[in-house]
């Protein structure tokens, strides 16, 4: 009975699922076969030149790029999320809710108008290259800050920061402080305490939080159509230019059915990871308990 | 009074658009998914029909008291449009679209009364049955438009569409770091000087124009189909690119009124806008290429979804009207071929000289950019995938 209601409950989230997320899916998976006419509309085909076409070694680069870039930010996400979530977390406070909701706040404005700021900023007459000109740092031309590959990364990890901060700061906050103090105890310096002691126990935030970077990283466009320049293409700007430039719907959508395979490919991978890494710890835990007894 | 009148008769077509993102809104991909995904589910093997279905033509009469445009953000003069409301006791609701979303837009059947898209799209959407006929004997001021217009290469006897802005395309430049003197006229410069701006020239990302630019500056038709051409053209572009800046987005505009692009392929009305809006009007210069000039044009329609489109028509046959042209040549900067819209596009000229244009551009379409075949526009994709690549 319990069972049945259980299932009846989940009816309705099942059927969204089904409705907005498997059938356009399926609907991507089977445009990915089709050839297009003229005005290219997809039409119904089994047609795997339009992935055989994504091996073609032009795209190598942009492959290599996209994984790049997207594992560039999502590092330094971690770098410079981590200290912010921690510091939050463990000093904020009864003000550390308040904190992280300012942390959010910049993302309550629209993701392009926050990226217009940062061509605002870094724009050829942008504030930052006027305080250079009037420091007397750089002559009128001023300096290009748009266009690099650091620009970019910068971009994305401004993009996706939040969600590495939020992540990593329900990990620290659930994390018993009295774990600290037992490492402590147990004559752990700040930084062995930390490495050993901290990062183990918030490492699922840091994981989460990783890949709630990386996998849209993987997928962006605009930053690289607002603050990349010539050679920074991304897969996304690859299927953002297929289906509104050439009309080429079938390529753009077997790049998303790759993109979404990487993606779940990534996250089986981190479950992976994730399961050896508990089985290895029952294990060693096992083993201490069995050498404790026998010593 | 001027030439315009004796058009004789057209040949190949295609359009202009305001230069709001950049990319040219081809009947591609997002459009396509719309029309594409139900044909896809439905014909399961079978091919999409394109034969439109027949349709009486339409007559300007309020038939609906809201009328749904889909265009570019003021792309009629408020003044036009406030006194169409006033005329008729219509209400005008405006969506506003970036390159790429009108066809998506329509093709899905959303109820729009009006859309202005690219008239290289024209004869796919005529033949999708997106658009309606127009009836040309119950419009008041159809003889407004000029000869060439009445039957124009992308619609032949203008029978779903009333010209409206067309643009020519060229270089815009920072007259700060790229000195006239340093400019020879030509598509040329563009790929000679990109390598001395240190990524401040740009590529427009619009497959069409860029690859006929690109066409030109290797001596070919900008319209030509031919398999070699056409990849030379794209190799001038992967060549190119790794110099510039990459691509001019979010828009020509942008960049070039921000100071980050100085030599920047745009359209003429994307000038005049860029021009309104800087402080020092001689900081910018535009050069039109002798190789041609890319032309490209937004017509008006009345779509087969709409719900009013005897009043669409009768806001066409407004805004057809001599003070309601001349008043959208100035809010848009560019070109419309009526009698009343050349002469205040003339008179604008005189203030702003890149927006003179030859008489053959609106007597016999030299220099416009045509419709693709399926054939073409296979071949611009693959060339074009490769410079995306690079860009």
């Amino acid at each position: 009975m319990r069972d049945r209601l259980a299932g009846i409950s989940l009816l309705p989230l099942s059927s969204w699922l089904v409705a907005f997320f498997l059938v356009p899916l399926g609907m991507i998976c089977a445009i990915s076969l089709a050839t297009t006419d003229l005005v290219g509309t997809p039409i119904f085909a089994l047609e795997f030149s339009n992935y055989s076409a994504l091996l073609d070694p032009l795209y190598v680069p942009v492959v290599i790029r996209t994984l790049a870039y997207a594992g560039a930010a999502t590092a330094l996400c971690i770098l410079l999320g981590y200290p912010a979530a921690y510091t939050v977390a463990r000093l904020g406070g009864r003000h550390r809710h308040a904190i992280i909701l300012l942390i959010a706040l910049p993302w309550f404005v629209d993701y392009l108008i926050r990226i217009y700021a940062w061509l605002a900023i870094l724009g050829g007459n942008g504030l930052l290259n006027n305080v250079l000109h009037q420091l007397g740092l750089t002559n009128a031309a001023g300096l290009s800050f748009v266009g690099h590959s650091y620009t970019v990364i910068l971009g994305l990890t401004y993009s996706y920061l939040p969600f590495m901060i939020l992540t990593i700061y329900v990990a620290v906050d659930q994390m018993d402080p009295r774990v600290i103090e037992a490492g402590k105890d147990l004559y752990g310096g700040p930084w062995s305490t930390f490495f050993y002691v901290t990062l183990p126990t918030t490492l699922q935030g840091i994981v989460a939080g990783s890949l709630l970077v990386f996998l849209p990283a993987l997928g962006d466009f605009a930053t690289v159509q607002f603050l990349g320049g010539a050679n920074q293409t991304m897969i996304g700007n690859l299927i953002v230019n297929d289906f509104s430039t050439v009309g080429n719907a079938p390529q753009a959508a077997a790049w998303t059915v790759v993109i979404i395979g990487s993606m779940v490919m990534v996250l089986v991978m981190a479950s992976l990871v994730a399961r050896i890494r508990r089985r290895g710890a029952t294990h060693r835990i096992g083993s201490d308990v069995v050498l404790g007894g026998t010593g | 009074m001027n030439s315009y009148m004796s058009g004789p008769d057209p040949l190949g077509g295609k359009i202009t658009r305001r230069g709001l993102f950049g990319t040219g809104a081809r009947i591609g991909g997002a459009a396509l998914l719309a029309t594409g995904a139900g044909d896809l589910l439905a014909a399961c093997g079978g091919s999409s029909s394109t034969s439109a279905p027949a349709m009486q033509p339409v007559a300007p009469k309020v038939d609906g008291k809201v009328l749904n445009l889909l265009t570019y953000p003021g792309f009629f003069a408020e003044s036009a449009v406030k006194g169409f409301e006033k005329e008729y006791g219509v209400k005008v609701e405006s969506t506003a679209f970036v390159g790429g979303q009108e066809l998506a837009k329509i093709a899905s059947g959303q109820p729009f009364d009006l859309t202005t898209p690219i008239a290289s799209q024209l004869p796919e959407i005529i033949a999708s049955g997106l658009a309606r006929p127009l009836d040309h004997e119950k419009f008041k001021y159809w003889d407004q438009i000029l000869p060439a217009f009445m039957n124009p290469p992308y619609d032949p006897g203008a029978k779903y569409s009333v010209p409206y802005a067309f643009a020519r395309c060229g270089l815009v430049y920072a007259t700060e770091w790229v000195k006239e003197s340093e400019l020879t006229g030509s598509w040329a410069d563009l790929w000679r000087l990109a390598p001395k701006l240190r990524h401040r020239a740009y590529v427009m990302n619009d497959m069409q124009t860029s690859m006929g630019m690109a066409l030109e500056y290797k001596g070919h038709d900008l319209n030509s189909g031919d398999a070699k051409q056409i990849e030379e053209a794209g190799q001038a572009l992967v060549e190119l690119m790794p110099s510039t800046g990459g691509f001019s987005d979010p828009s020509d505009e942008e960049l070039i009124i921000s100071g980050q692009g100085w030599l920047v392929p745009s359209w003429s009305n994307s000038m005049y806008f860029s021009v309104l809006q800087v402080k020092d009007r001689s900081s910018l210069g535009f050069q039109f290429c002798k190789e041609g000039s890319l032309v490209d044009m937004n017509p008006m329609i009345v779509d087969a979804a709409g719900k009013s489109p005897g009043t669409a028509a009768l806001f066409i046959d407004w805004m057809l009207k001599p003070e309601n042209m001349e008043a959208n040549v100035r809010q848009v900067g560019a070109g419309v071929p009526t009698k009343a819209g050349m002469a205040a596009y003339e008179e604008l000229g005189k203030e702003f000289p890149f927006l003179k244009v030859p008489p053959d551009i609106v007597t016999s379409f030299a220099g416009w950019q045509k419709p693709f075949t399926a054939e073409r526009r296979k071949l611009f994709t693959e060339q074009w995938s490769r410079v995306q690549a690079v860009g």
